[in-house]
């Protein structure tokens, strides 16, 4: 694809422009911003008419954003360090150093979820605060929800997926173990009477224990998964359904353009919606008000024998 | 390797520059559209992708119901702007730099922007909040990845008064025509070295092709050093094939456009028995539905198996997935992972299902089976007699729905100008329950394109009589594949005798100056192009759009083929607009 940039020749005549200007003697109060595309927006300073917005002035939404963000890359640098722990605790059949592996692992898994939760919290904070705004803000704040919300859902997809991948693993070694021959006895011998010998009771015993906090094990990474589950359920309402129309750009902005106000209650009334699991319900009535853009659009006309509605 | 024609391509790769500023612009960002290039825009990115790239509001520059106050959080925001270079456009940038909203702005045009423009916008760039300006040629639509359209509307009446004195009227149209017929050029970074040719009858085709040969000697943004294949540029008009447009359809794109309306890949089907509300508005892309991109210019017998096949799949995994057979937390978990997959496809195969089921019923409730036949057979055959007669039957006929009738009797017009009744063929269309001003279109559409007006070669009058015979004896002989295909536009008459190197120059001139001379004193018109960018002022049809894309298939590697054109009709569209070109 061609292109070309104006770039060099657009400030050329600004600064020419400024040059005439100044020396027309008209005051010139203006002062040129930080240029470079600084990609930092707390930092930039803005003067506007004299009037000085330093980075305090930012709306607190705009903090809880960027720590939503800090929250996600450091979910995902533990899941690296939780799939290196699964990795290695698979690994190892034996030894002491197991239950102090299950402990790690039980600890960071709780923190995942943990911050699983927190970033859910915040990010339902950021959609309220957005929402009393009104207006753009409502707007931005609502796409902003659902773009974190859909990079939090894919990381917890993945998450649970590890997850299960680890406990059916951990199940596979569990009834390894009890085939296996690890405790030196053969269980399956022919060994002499109806009871049990001292050393075989033992080993039943040894197993029984193993079994259990297989078990235990097992039971809280099951319970792990299903609280990401009931969070992922809550995150499900703030992403957009891929393919539907509410997916479409020019649909979006058909919605803010003509009824910002009563698009944010209509958005909240179809996460209510979706909370009764009734998937993608459409915004009837935002479809039937008319839609000037709509006109636009140029459509080719419908045949005249569909009823087009009122 | 050479790369394809592809415009889907070519928007997509300039919208993910301007998307992150083309690498400068980092951080939440705005993009600022206008009318036509919110349209681009949607056709190729999703909310979700857009979203994807931190861009959390798309609003419209000439949206003044915008707030105007600068909020606090908005003033954090960068703004990415991709709008076309015109004068409203550039108006509106500089009053929003003069009272800036945003901390950024990095403006994108969709076409070459005119030094005084630029000087504008740099003389209202007081607070100098602009970081760059660029040309990025995305300035058109692309339907599909071989057909592009400006979305223009009312380009019959443009064409009839280009040369006349009536012209000035239609200019702005005219503009947009010529400035996106540049930017196909330019996003496909396409010369077109074997010349550009147009359609000798149309004086608006004419000076669409010299004013797009002038802009490229002007300009070297449209000289590409690496000059790849041979590539022709031709320029026709809507006029030249009036029958296509009026024909009932039955590949998948073409019949939703042709029964429903298919407008930037929405179709509403609200209105229509037995949707729910999900469905009332539905969206056939082919970027974002697998599906669709394997299905769209399937025919109707076909598609309806495969909905079937999809459909049967679908149950299939949801019977795997029965809640109530969770009853292990793996089993559970599973279903979980799987839901949001599931849920979308759910929406994929009710949304197929629901419109094969509208179709389906448009084409009993109307009777299009037998409706089309006849059409075929007027747009395909010479056979006066049987001809008159089904057609004063079916004007008659209460099961044939009167926009119908009205197809049929233009359709007979068209094809027996000069030989057919058609005051009584005027008459019945009356009795038959055709309004009187719609009756009036027969006369309009003669004016438009009868034989006087258009080029030749509709009804295959330049084909030699022998070529004639042998035509209609193979027909004969291997039976016509499908009575509903038989019809072949114009355009691919064109199109394969360009492929022979047979175009002749005399309904198809050269551009003076526009192609290279062939070596040994060949004539232009024997030089066999590798790719053909087609341009129809007055618009395309998916009929077209279909016989290219299966051209295409056939040919890859070999020749390939772009379809561009002001809009896409279908008989409604194409109708109002012949009823304009009366005015």
């Amino acid at each position: 694809m061609a292109s070309r940039d104006l770039t060099a020749s657009f400030f050329k005549r600004r600064a020419s422009s400024r040059r005439r200007k100044g020396a027309n003697g008209t005051p010139s109060n203006d002062r040129p911003l930080m240029a470079g595309g600084s990609d930092d927006g707390h930092s930039l300073m803005m003067m506007e008419d004299g009037i000085q917005m330093t980075s305090l002035n930012k709306p607190s939404w705009v903090g809880e954003v960027d720590s939503v963000k800090d929250t996600l890359a450091e979910i995902q640098r533990r899941m690296d360090r939780l799939q290196s722990l699964h990795a290695s605790r698979v690994g190892s059949v034996f030894g002491k150093d197991l239950d102090d592996m299950e402990g790690r692992i039980e600890v960071l898994t709780r923190d995942i979820t943990d911050q699983f939760r927190q970033a859910e919290r915040v990010l339902q904070k950021v959609g309220a605060a957005t929402r009393r705004a009104g207006g753009e803000e409502a707007a931005i704040g609502a796409n902003v929800q659902r773009s974190l919300a859909k990079q939090l859902q894919e990381l917890s997809v993945s998450f649970r997926g590890s997850q299960r991948k680890y406990l059916a693993e951990v199940q596979v070694q569990k009834n390894g173990d009890l085939g296996d021959s690890k405790f030196g006895i053969d269980l399956t011998s022919d060994g002499g009477g109806d009871f049990f010998t001292t050393q075989q009771v033992q080993v039943v015993d040894d197993l029984q224990e193993a079994i259990q906090s297989r078990d235990q094990e097992i039971s809280k990474i099951a319970q792990s998964i299903e609280e990401l589950g009931t969070i992922f359920k809550e995150l499900a309402v703030l992403v957009i359904d891929q393919g539907t129309i509410l997916d479409r750009i020019d649909y979006n902005m058909e919605a803010v353009v003509e009824h910002t106000k009563t698009g944010i209650t209509q958005l909240e009334r179809a996460e209510k919606h979706q909370r009764n699991a009734r998937p993608m319900k459409c915004i009837v009535s935002l479809l039937i008000w008319p839609n000037p853009n709509r006109k636009q659009n140029q459509q080719a006309g419908r045949p005249p024998y569909i009823q087009s509605p009122p | 390797m050479d790369e394809e024609l592809n415009g889907i391509e070519a928007i997509r790769g300039y919208i993910d520059r301007v998307v992150n500023g083309d690498g400068k612009c980092r951080g939440m960002k705005v993009l600022l559209l206008d009318a036509s290039t919110t349209q681009m825009v949607s056709c190729v990115y999703s909310q979700t992708e857009i979203l994807a790239n931190e861009v959390y509001l798309v609003a419209r520059l000439d949206d003044t119901k915008q707030q105007q106050e600068i909020s606090q959080s908005q003033s954090l925001l960068k703004a990415v702007c991709f709008v076309r270079p015109t004068e409203a456009s550039v108006g509106l940038l500089s009053k929003e730099l003069q009272s800036p909203r945003f901390a950024e702005y990095h403006i994108f045009f969709t076409g070459i922007l005119t030094s005084g423009l630029l000087r504008l916008l740099a003389e209202d760039d007081t607070l100098e909040r602009v970081q760059q300006v660029q040309e990025f040629y995305g300035d058109f639509v692309p339907i599909n990845e071989d057909l592009l359209s400006m979305q223009c509307r009312n380009t019959l009446a443009m064409s009839v008064a280009a040369g006349t004195s009536w012209a000035p009227q239609h200019a702005p149209l005219y503009e947009r025509n010529v400035k996106g017929l540049q930017a196909i050029l330019l996003a496909l970074k396409r010369q077109p070295v074997v010349g550009i040719r147009f359609a000798k009858h149309s004086a608006c085709a004419e000076e669409l092709a010299r004013d797009v040969h002038d802009a490229i000697e002007a300009d070297d943004i449209f000289h590409f050093r690496k000059k790849r294949r041979g590539t022709l540029l031709l320029v026709l008009d809507r006029r030249d094939d009036p029958v296509t447009p009026l024909l009932s359809q039955w590949t998948y794109q073409a019949m939703v456009h042709e029964l429903l309306g298919l407008n930037n890949h929405r179709v509403v089907l609200k209105g229509a028995p037995n949707i729910s509300e999900d469905l009332e508005e539905v969206v056939l892309s082919s970027s974002q539905d697998a599906f669709f991109a394997a299905n769209r210019h399937k025919n109707f017998g076909d598609l309806g198996e495969n909905i079937q096949e999809l459909l049967q799949n679908y149950q299939k995994q949801t019977a795997q997935h029965n809640t109530s057979n969770l009853n292990t937390i793996e089993a559970m978990q599973a279903f979980m992972d799987k839901f949001p997959e599931l849920r979308s496809q759910s929406h994929n195969v009710s949304k197929h299902v629901a419109i094969m089921g509208e179709l389906a019923r448009l084409v009993d409730f109307c009777s299009l089976m037998d409706v089309s036949q006849f059409e075929q057979e007027l747009a395909c055959k010479d056979d006066h007699t049987p001809h008159w007669r089904e057609l004063m039957e079916k004007l008659e006929s209460p099961n044939v729905k009167i926009p119908d009738k009205l197809r049929l009797g233009l359709l007979y017009a068209l094809r027996y100008e000069t030989s057919g009744n058609l005051h009584m063929v005027k008459q019945a269309m009356k009795k038959g329950g055709v309004p009187p001003d719609m009756v009036n279109l027969v006369n309009v559409m003669l004016r438009y394109a009868g034989t006087k007006s258009r080029g030749p070669g509709l009804y295959g009058e330049d084909h030699g009589a022998l070529a004639k015979m042998t035509k209609s004896f193979m027909t004969s002989v291997q039976g016509v594949q499908n009575v509903y295909s038989q019809h072949v536009p114009l355009l691919m008459d064109t199109i394969q005798a360009i492929i022979k190197g047979k175009l002749k120059s005399d309904t198809h001139p050269f551009v003076a100056g526009s192609y290279a001379k062939p070596p040994n004193g060949a004539p232009p018109e024997s030089v066999i192009p590798n790719e053909i960018i087609v341009y129809m002022v007055g618009g395309v049809t998916y009929e077209e759009g279909t016989k290219v894309s299966e051209f295409n298939q056939l040919n890859r590697g070999k020749i390939q083929v772009i379809l561009g054109g002001s809009t896409v009709h279908n008989s409604t569209s194409f109708l109002e607009e012949l009823k304009m070109t009366a005015l």
